[in-house]
């Protein structure tokens, strides 16, 4: 079943694409899409707000990167302070879902 | 690509940019149009019409009202931060003053009185002295914005 991202994970999933190296909008939707197995169902323009304030925030950096073929497309890299940030929402995010898991896994056992 | 839902999506994420420059708000479109005609042309090539096309592209894109509502509130609190270290500069100023003119007429006696008049004069010094940049700034943002 799909599931709709929290805005600040929307942040988190753009942060850990970018750190495979720069890319584009739609290009960072369809590596989510494609890295979550359609499981995660995101409002592709929410990306959009997200970029903006992670720009904001120095967590990346946009250009407009002029193609030999087609219209310019403006790309995102990621900084250092984007990388750090990336190490912290990790383990952040670690810590969550290893505690979410430890009492799942003591309720699961419990029904089998 | 003529496309007219396109254009009428573009145009109602459009009017929620109306703070920003004309030029921030052109980048801002060019980006969503590229990725809704890249989504579009996807499902082009399923087999698609592309009619049905744009209605799934823009299902997936998410309502037209909400993304530019998100964007727009993206850009204001990027202007937000951007005036912050203003505020903190004219509230130290303030309180530099009041405590400049505090020390100056003090009467340890009658503390209290006048100190009304000198927290006013404290508030407005600053502000004159800010009004100058306040309105260099507005200036220019509508220098900015008629492009």
């Amino acid at each position: 079943m799909a599931k709709e991202l929290p805005r600040g994970d929307v942040a988190t999933l753009i942060l850990a694409v970018l750190a495979n190296g720069p890319a584009h909008g739609y290009a960072i939707a369809r590596s989510i899409e494609e890295k979550s197995a359609q499981a995660l169902q995101l409002r592709e323009g929410t990306l959009y707000p997200a970029l903006r304030v992670l720009e904001q925030q120095a967590c990346i950096e946009s250009a407009w990167d002029v193609q030999e073929r087609g219209p310019a497309r403006k790309v995102y890299t990621l900084t250092e302070a984007g990388r750090s940030e990336l190490t912290q929402r990790v383990a952040a995010w670690d810590v969550y879902a290893n505690a979410i898991a430890a009492v799942l896994g003591k309720g699961r056992l419990s029904y089998g | 690509m003529a496309n007219h839902q396109i254009d009428q999506y573009i145009k109602t994420v459009s009017a929620r940019l109306k703070r920003l420059t004309p030029a921030q708000r052109a980048e801002e479109i060019q980006e969503i149009r590229q990725h809704l005609e890249a989504l579009i042309a996807g499902y082009v090539a399923q087999g698609r019409s592309e009619d049905e096309a744009t209605g799934a592209a823009i299902r997936q894109f998410g309502r037209a009202e909400q993304i530019g509502r998100e964007l727009g509130g993206a850009w204001a609190l990027r202007q937000v931060r951007r005036l912050w270290p203003y505020a903190v500069a004219y509230v130290s100023l303030v309180l530099l003053i009041f405590g400049f003119f505090a020390l100056a007429n003090d009467q340890p006696s009658d503390f209290p009185y006048g100190w009304a008049n000198q927290l006013i004069m404290a508030l407005v010094l600053p502000a004159g002295m800010f009004s100058m940049g306040l309105i260099k700034y507005l200036r220019h943002r509508r220098a900015l914005r008629r492009g």
